[in-house]
């Protein structure tokens, strides 16, 4: 289905359904449920692969078959806690439930850069220099009410320093 | 051609149209409209989620897909997303629900041919697919091509998905060489995308 050719008013209404299916289903009970076990699951399958292990050598490890640990990292089962801490155990991890405030950013994982004031200074100043970094690190990507945010607090005055800003 | 990045903002009930910066994997798609980030007399302007998804044919046509598809999709490209932050080679991280589905061949400005593997995202129970293709060059972008439902009855790839996706694909290379590309000024400058190709 191309939607190349279709009016104007066409486009409008479906960006419009669009919106609104998507604004209904993240509401939905259903969604955020299949959505939690797909995160999950796509997290857990992100820590083995960046254990650099094969599936195999922790499924051994684990004391599960491969396809089972196939299974659990695929979303399609509801893992349980026994699940998910043989698979860390295998991979050098532990976990906890850290809550947080619907609609606040989760907790970073091991992978994932904290934005912390000392990186946000490294991006400043890195930013630039290398022709193989200039898109992660353009400046102009850099929002500081966002990095604000991701120090979870409103805009600070360690950001209102008359260098940082000038440099953004 | 207008070059929209597709990340989380864009699914979330919390729109919005910058998207934050990461190292990993970089996902564009072709729109059809420019968002500048300030009209003629300066002002900022802001742009609704029904906006941006009416200019961009791989959200629009998402939202004619029946109820269980449409909900399969937003599962499926916050999946893509979630392993597009960490950097990680899908296939790696997916396994089953990413695989290549045929190749193309498209012409460059300077005539040259080249060929590029279409990604296929897909789990094999369910209906939805999204074409991809990714950079040949070592760099962590990848070009989206459309969404389609795959046929009841057959686990083939349709031939006019692939068509379209070399069709989609050719456009896109075509307007990079021309000069044509542009990511829009709101995302990250306005010539921002030729240097990553």
């Amino acid at each position: 289905m191309d939607s190349k050719n279709w009016s104007e008013e066409q486009k409008t209404n479906a960006g419009d359904r669009f919106a609104n299916r998507l604004k209904k289903l993240l509401k939905s009970a259903v969604y955020i449920t299949e959505s939690r076990r797909n995160k999950l699951a796509i997290n857990l399958s992100i820590a083995v692969a960046e254990s650099g292990r094969t599936r195999q050598a922790i499924a051994d490890q684990a004391g599960i078959k491969l396809s089972q640990l196939s299974r659990q990292l695929s979303g399609d089962t509801n893992l349980t806690l026994d699940s998910i801490g043989k698979i860390c155990d295998a991979i050098g991890y532990d976990f906890d439930v850290v809550l947080r405030r619907q609609g606040a950013r989760p907790a970073l994982q091991p992978w994932q850069q904290p934005m912390s004031r000392v990186n946000v200074l490294r991006l400043v100043s890195h930013a630039g220099q290398s022709p193989k970094m200039k898109h992660s690190l353009d400046l102009s990507r850099i929002d500081l009410g966002e990095i604000a945010s991701e120090l979870n607090g409103p805009a600070n005055d360690e950001f209102n320093e008359p260098g940082l800003r000038a440099m953004a | 051609m207008f070059l929209l990045e597709v990340h989380h903002g864009l699914f979330a009930e919390g729109f919005s149209l910058l998207a934050p910066s990461h190292s990993g994997w970089t996902l564009i798609t072709g729109i059809d409209q420019n968002f500048p980030a300030r009209d003629a007399k300066g002002n900022a302007l802001n742009y609704t989620q029904g906006q941006v998804a009416a200019a961009c044919p791989f959200l629009r046509e998402a939202a004619v897909l029946n109820d269980p598809e449409f909900e399969e999709f937003i599962h499926l490209m916050q999946t893509i997303l979630d392993t597009a932050q960490s950097g990680q080679e899908w296939p790696t991280v997916m396994k089953k629900a990413v695989h290549e589905a045929g190749r193309v061949v498209v012409k460059r400005e300077s005539g040259k041919h080249e060929e590029y593997p279409i990604i296929q995202f897909g789990k094999k129970r369910t209906m939805i697919r999204v074409h991809t293709f990714t950079s040949g060059i070592g760099r962590k972008v990848a070009f989206i091509s459309h969404v389609f439902e795959k046929p009841k009855n057959s686990d083939k790839t349709p031939a006019s998905e692939q068509s379209r996706a070399k069709m989609n694909l050719q456009n896109f290379l075509s307007a990079v060489d021309s000069g044509q590309a542009q990511f829009i000024d709101i995302q990250g400058g306005k010539d921002g995308f030729k240097k990553l190709v």
